[in-house]
């Protein structure tokens, strides 16, 4: 069993959004279209969070990609009235479609509002119908949605190493946003595999959690801007 | 033997004043019943829309999850701590002035109860899978508390409203009052025997110090839905005990606006006199105190330690956004309704009702400036988002409140609005038709 | 008791509604059940590989395609280029292909251009009006009233249509590059000889100063430095590149770097030349690659005993800190210090990107900027710039016979094209519009628009429109019903690159060459035919003449024969299949020190005295372009050296008080893709926004003309107006404001009236140098809607 968590370099992103886009196509995120946007019902799953700071001179905006952290403790689950969603075994908060009532109880609890939810049906129009990918279930109105961790991905490679007849390695699994990322910002792995990439960039002096304080003992792990250390 | 027999009383009449409303309607009654049903036809179409339509024809967003129904939700199951407070406490403590409001406040609560947690089901963004709550339901969510005490509340207080009605119920079969069957059924054979009287006041007995825990445990869990995530100023651990005590502070505030319009339309001065009023606004006063005493204490707290994301919510409500609801909601659950109630001269029955009418504003004001500025501050900020309820949302909302009010109307309509049993209990000489021969304590 | 039943009952119910909200107190769900196995999805599944044309780069791309749909666009992991990462435009590749307003028909317009009136025709009855109406120029003698104007990015197409106007006897093949790359090229070209925008060896840099330049906000290589940077950073073992960005307004990237230098508008040269003097000052400038590389560095005497003013002392007579620090706003100090960490830093770069590049100085201050590299060394060397290798296809010059041709083909060009050593020196191509209009030098009968969206993509956009009226037959190629296609006579849908064959050459970065093959990963969904094959039909179609100039069968066979030239030592037969298989070619790694390959200027070394300007300086001068030192104007020596010349801006004044900056994004680059709803739904950095086009104001600025956020504005300058919403923004300058490029999409707004582009505010201002578009120097007005 792994226990899958996330690595991401802040100081090789580039704040390029190709980790957005790629989560988008990757998982069949509607679109919202201007409106809905306007009024903040857009869906992210993967989005860059950015915190400003001070006037002029000093204005600081520095962004980080922000996924679901897929907490240890998680809140959300915790809150959930119908366990639509729960943690597994490795580590993964799941979200089941087909169970949630829409209550938003979740998104509420999450310090992280990396939870979103659909206002309306999503809807595609019967030629764009056709990107859509097979792999990723289409969500219907009135549920709640978020990062999965690319579930199918892992799902596909663990199928692929028992066709194969071998374990799981580092770098079986990578998700869409790790994939497609320019400067290789973002590291995905098991967090309980002592040699695994992320294992060890976990250990890095530049290492940090966000709202670490709170307990929820999120597994993406950010590496702050700096000194090259190892 | 003698217990099983039945008592032997003049039978009153359809045209006592405490019978008459039930008896004979006037053409008020239609027209207020049509604008009600009118304004509840217009929320089914709203409602309607957004079932088919999906919640996005609220105003609701990321980050603000939750508005203007959860505020519903919470306001209006704190009205339903009414009844308890009245029929429950004031029999427990003896106050012998309670009997002719009990059954008006018990009332209250019922049907509030009823409105109140249907605002959930109308922010459910999948209602047709409502049952899952039942066949998954997870006890660790504070959701499924409220379920759980909701339920048992409502069961409750309808058997509590129920009891003391058994031998109203009687009287107006034994009145003739049509339908007949319909009294004759809910009368469930009530002889008004020395057996059935004894039966009678030991479940109520027990009812009304049973129903109290329950009634606490609502307004506490309903609290525990916000306290129980760790978001700035939810995460309270006072919020139990402020809930509760804001819910019988609007609980007693809906029943002095009740019975004002109830003594007005029913023309029952006789029963509903200065004193309930009196008494009542001086609960209302003590509830203001504690009220504010509570307010002052979680706002001083927060402001005190001074932490970034909390302060972020704070000064949101103190200065920023939400500033005109919250300093609104200071003068409408204080500032307005405490001189009023205070100085003996104001808290006449129309200084009571404008108080209490007061005091409903500032707290569904207050459940709104609980809920929504946490969420539009949350602690990765997002910026700029604001929140503006809807059509649907507003339309809703005076489904609710049309809603409540028919369901009072009609269950006045329906039975006797003061418990004659309970004046009967009291020793009053209620009489057996519109002579005047004794007046409520 | 009927009573005591009801208790019973009333406490049974209660109980049993509890148990029915049985579980355990925890997490209980359907993880109750395994982990389910993955089962596959039923259905054909498979993987493509090809190449991204969504920007010139030339990345390769891993296609997922499933039941003969595209699902994904992938990096391609082997591509030396994007090693398996890929860029948001080239994520959101599906989204075009499937676009739902694609044309799947030919379309010819027998209405008015007022009134259009679309008729259905099939693709052999288009390309037969077209070729009536080249007949037709032949006819009357006048070839070249043909223009073909294309902005496709694919190498095929680029071949195929210059030799298709070469043989059908029009000079007037022009070939619309993205904002910016022609001035980058000329740069190169006038210190180096090759036209080619500056390549940089991103991995190994130590010191790196962005002269207006940011990661991936442009359509001009954005992979590279993307990919780069994450290496720059934490990609090397205890090293970590210090990073410069010099900008004009602090952005979401000046906020990842070491240091953010704020500089006037148009003045990046300006700073250059003054790190410049600080260098030569201090004599850290590398001595070893100046004598053995470079001329001009020293005043020199030429053969015949003329004496050419060298750079060292031009520089330091000119370009004091002082004086530098009075047009570019930069404090002394810093000069001095960046100059003096540049030097020292090692292998240290400075590049221009999209800021100098926007103005109408740009080819001055690019070489500026590029200077410095030479002053340090940092050419031709590990960690500075290279020059990109193209690979070596064979490409058969066309060679017309017909006397004819050969008369229309030495006509002037429609864009007043003059070259000297095959450098475009001079050229109005942001010009180009009002000569359309006024026919100059002569009418224009015939204009073929490729993947090209003037009206709404380019400069000028007013007199865009007007020309396309004007002209008697547009034919746009395009997938889209877009602002010019409405204004053509006919519309081919041309299919995207996911449809056809195509060859790439990766434009920058890895040094070595590399070529991609583009191939069809599905059939097209409607049968669109692309651009080469349709050129190729048409060219038969003209006659055996024109048609013996393109013998092949389809664009494969062409692009097959092309192969064949990239190794000589490698069979055609091989050589194909490893590109078929592979995806692409490469002829890693990059061998450093070939001179002759890096420097094609004068004396095979890098000229700080542009000897290139010097020749061509008649064609500058009678193309506008002005001497800063002489009165008369007339160009003298001082003026090939590298010179900052003040940055013109459209009508200013108190009419027009605010200086609009244009800028890409990632996310949006030039703004070709606006179309992609997938794009337009993203939230740019810093604004929180998407899908309409904002006005970024500043915070103080606003409050004095009673702005609030998301408020209707029109902006206006002399050439135009557009409606934006406003956004209130601390780092804008209080004397600038801001507009994205590809914020919001034409006919797509809820307003009607925000549905132009910012290109409308663009007048024609011309680059003297190399003719490329200027968009940084319009200044603007701003008033409530």
């Amino acid at each position: 069993m792994a226990r899958w968590g996330m690595v991401i370099d802040l100081d090789r992103c580039t704040g390029c959004q190709a980790c957005v886009v790629a989560c988008r196509q990757e998982n069949n995120i509607p679109e919202v279209g201007p409106e809905q946007a306007a009024m903040g019902r857009g869906i992210y799953w993967m989005q860059l969070i950015e915190e400003k700071e001070a006037a002029h001179e000093d204005a600081h905006i520095a962004y980080l990609p922000r996924p679901c952290m897929h907490c240890d403790n998680p809140l959300c689950v915790k809150v959930c009235p119908v366990g639509a969603t729960y943690k597994n075994s490795e580590g993964l908060v799941g979200q089941v479609y087909a169970r949630c009532i829409g209550c938003r109880y979740c998104t509420t609890a999450c310090p992280y509002t990396a939870r979103y939810f659909n206002w309306y049906k999503p809807e595609w129009k019967p030629e764009e119908k056709k990107y859509l990918s097979p792999d990723v279930s289409l969500r219907p109105k009135g549920v709640v949605e978020k990062c999965s961790f690319c579930v199918h991905r892992i799902r596909k490679a663990r199928r692929k190493a028992k066709d194969e007849n071998r374990e799981l390695v580092d770098g079986d699994v990578v998700p869409a946003c790790g994939e497609t990322c320019p400067s290789k910002a973002i590291f995905f792995g098991d967090l309980d595999d002592p040699n695994s990439e992320v294992s060890k960039l976990a250990k890095s002096r530049r290492a940090f959690r966000l709202e670490d304080h709170l307990g929820t003992g999120p597994k993406v792990i950010y590496l702050r801007e700096g000194e090259w250390s190892e | 033997m003698s217990d099983s027999i039945a008592a032997v009383t003049t039978p009153m009449r359809q045209d006592h004043p405490l019978i008459k409303p039930v008896a004979v309607s006037g053409r008020g009654f239609y027209i207020a019943t049509l604008a009600l049903l009118i304004v509840m036809s217009w929320a089914f179409f709203a409602w309607f829309t957004q079932f088919m339509n999906g919640l996005g024809e609220t105003g609701l967003n990321r980050p603000v999850y939750w508005g203007i129904y959860i505020t519903n939700f919470v306001f209006f199951v704190g009205i339903s701590h009414a009844g308890t407070l009245i029929s429950a406490i004031l029999r427990v403590t003896g106050a012998e002035w309670r009997r002719p409001i009990t059954r008006a406040a018990e009332a209250i609560t019922v049907f509030a109860l009823m409105v109140g947690p249907i605002n959930v089901f109308f922010d459910l963004g999948s209602p047709h899978r409502v049952l899952n709550i039942v066949f998954h339901g997870q006890l660790n969510s504070p959701l499924i508390w409220d379920v759980i005490c909701i339920s048992i509340y409502l069961m409750s207080s309808l058997l509590y409203l129920y009891l003391p009605l058994i031998p109203d119920i009687a009287e107006l079969r034994n009145a003739g009052v049509k339908p007949l069957w319909f009294y004759r059924l809910l009368a469930i054979g009530w002889q008004e025997t020395e057996k059935q009287k004894r039966l009678l006041k030991k479940m109520i007995g027990f009812m009304a110090i049973a129903i109290i825990p329950v009634a606490v445990s609502v307004h506490t869990v309903v609290s525990w839905v916000f306290a129980m995530t760790i978001q700035p100023m939810w995460h309270s651990t006072i919020f139990g005990p402020y809930f509760v005590v804001g819910a019988i502070f609007s609980g007693i505030a809906a029943i002095i606006i009740a019975m004002a319009i109830l003594r007005k339309v029913y023309k029952l001065d006789r029963y509903l006199k200065p004193l309930h009023f009196k008494n009542l606004g001086i609960l209302l006063m003590v509830m203001a105190c504690l009220w504010l005493y509570f307010t002052f204490a979680e706002y001083l707290t927060t402001f005190y330690g001074g932490e970034p994301s909390h302060m972020a919510v704070f000064y949101a409500k103190i200065a920023g956004e939400f500033a005109p609801m919250f300093w609104a909601m200071v003068a409408f659950c204080f500032i307005i309704p405490f001189p009023i109630l205070a100085i003996p001269k104001f808290r006449t029955i129309t200084g009571t009702v404008i108080a209490s009418i007061s005091v409903n504003i500032g707290m569904w004001l207050e459940r709104y400036t609980i809920v929504v500025p946490s969420l539009s501050n949350p602690r990765l900020p997002i910026s700029e988002i604001n929140y503006t309820p809807s059509w649907v949302e507003w339309s809703i909302t005076a489904g609710c409140f049309a809603g409540l009010t028919l369901f009072y109307v009609l269950f006045s309509k329906i039975f006797p609005i003061i418990s004659i049993w309970e004046l009967k209990e009291g020793g009053i000489d209620v009489g057996s038709g519109p002579e005047i021969t004794g007046a409520a304590s | 008791m009927k009573i005591q039943r009801r208790v019973f009952l009333k406490v049974g119910l209660a109980t049993a509604g509890a148990l029915a909200a049985r579980s355990a107190w925890g997490n209980v769900g359907p993880d109750e059940v395994q982990e389910p196995q993955w089962e596959g999805v039923p259905g054909e599944e498979k993987e493509v590989y090809s190449v991204c044309q969504m920007c010139p780069n030339g990345c390769g791309i891993k296609v997922r395609v499933y039941e003969g749909r595209v699902i994904k666009v992938e990096g391609h992991p082997g591509h030396p280029l994007n090693k398996g990462a890929l860029c948001p435009r080239g994520q959101a590749a599906p989204r075009l292909l499937y676009h739902p307003d694609r044309l799947t028909y030919p379309l010819v317009n027998k209405g008015s251009k007022k009134q259009a009136n679309w008729q259905k025709l099939t693709y052999e009855e288009a390309l037969d009006v077209l070729a009536g109406k080249l007949h037709d120029l032949t006819g009357n003698r006048s070839n070249h009233h043909l223009v073909a104007a294309s902005g496709s990015f694919s190498d095929l197409d680029d071949f195929i249509l210059e030799r298709f106007c070469n043989s059908f006897g029009t000079p007037n093949y022009l070939k619309f590059e993205s904002l910016g790359r022609r001035a980058m090229s000329m740069a190169m070209g006038l210190t180096h000889g090759s036209y080619s925008p500056p390549s940089v060896d991103w991995d190994k840099c130590d010191y790196l100063m962005l002269f207006g330049a940011e990661p991936g906000a442009t359509d001009n290589s954005p992979m590279p430095m993307m990919n780069g940077f994450g290496k720059m950073r934490q990609g090397r073992a205890g090293r970590r590149t210090k990073i410069v960005h010099i900008g004009t307004r602090y952005t979401p990237f000046s906020s990842k770097v070491d240091e953010w230098v704020k500089v006037n508008p148009g003045t990046y040269g300006a700073l250059a030349l003054g790190i410049a003097h600080v260098i030569i000052s201090e004599e850290r400038f590398d001595t070893e690659f100046i004598d053995r590389f470079s001329l001009g560095f020293r005043d020199m005497t030429e053969i015949d005993g003329t004496t050419k003013p060298g750079f060292k002392e031009h520089v330091l007579r000119n370009y004091s800190p002082e004086a530098v620090s009075s047009i570019t706003g930069v404090p002394n100090e810093t000069i001095i210090r960046l100059a003096e960490e540049f030097a020292d830093g090692k292998p240290a770069v400075a590049y221009g990107g999209d800021g100098p590049a926007s103005y109408s100085n740009a080819v001055t201050e690019l070489v500026a900027i590029h200077c410095l590299n030479a002053l340090v060394g940092s050419i031709d060397v590990p960690g500075g710039i290279i020059i990109q290798q193209s690979p070596s296809l064979k490409k058969e010059k066309s060679s017309p016979t017909d006397a004819l041709f050969a008369y229309n083909l030495k006509q002037p060009r429609v864009d007043g094209l003059r070259q000297s050593s095959d450098l475009p020196v001079f050229s109005t191509m942001s010009g180009l519009p009002s000569r359309l209009v006024e026919a100059v030098p002569y009418p224009i009968d015939v204009l073929m628009l490729v993947d090209l969206d003037p009206v709404a993509n380019l400069p000028g956009s007013a007199n865009w429109q007007k020309a396309l009226e004007k002209i008697p037959f547009v034919v746009s190629f395009s997938n889209h019903l877009d602002e010019s296609s409405k204004l053509a006579d006919m519309i081919i849908p041309n299919g995207t690159f996911l449809e056809r064959w195509d060859g790439k050459s990766v434009d920058s970065s890895t040094g070595f060459p590399v070529w991609g093959l583009g191939r069809p990963v599905i059939e097209s969904p409607e049968g669109q035919i692309d651009t080469s094959s349709l050129v190729l039909k048409l060219a038969n179609k003209m006659g055996d003449k024109m048609g013996s100039f393109f013998p092949w069968g389809s664009t494969k066979d062409l692009l097959r024969e092309m192969s064949s030239g990239l190794q000589a030592s490698a069979g055609e037969d091989e050589l194909w299949n490893e590109l078929d298989s592979q995806g692409f070619w490469s002829a890693g790694p990059y061998s450093f020190g070939q001179q002759k390959e890096v420097y094609k200027a004068r004396g095979s070394r890098f000229n700080f005295y542009m000897y290139l300007m010097e020749a061509a300086s008649a064609d500058l001068y009678e193309g506008g372009f002005r001497s800063q030192g002489s009165t008369s104007g007339r160009l003298t020596q001082s003026d090939f050296l590298p010179n900052h010349i003040s940055p013109e801006f459209s009508e200013a004044g108190v009419d027009y008080p605010f200086h609009l900056e244009l800028f890409g994004t990632t996310v949006s680059g030039h703004g070709r893709w606006s179309l992609l709803d997938g794009l337009q739904e993203i939230l740019e950095l810093g604004l929180n926004r998407s899908w309409r086009r904002l006005l970024l104001i500043n915070d103080y600025t606003a409050e004095q003309y009673d702005f609030a956020n998301d408020m209707p504005v029109w902006v206006e300058s002399s050439s135009g107006k557009i409606l934006a919403y406003v956004k209130k923004s601390k780092v804008m300058d209080r004397s600038c404001v801001g507009m994205i490029f590809g914020q919001g999409r034409p006919n797509h707004n809820a307003d009607p009236r925000a549905n132009q582009t910012p290109f409308s505010l663009l007048g024609e201002q011309i680059s003297p140098i190399g003719g490329g578009y200027c968009w940084g120097g319009t200044k603007v007005k701003v008033y409530k809607a």
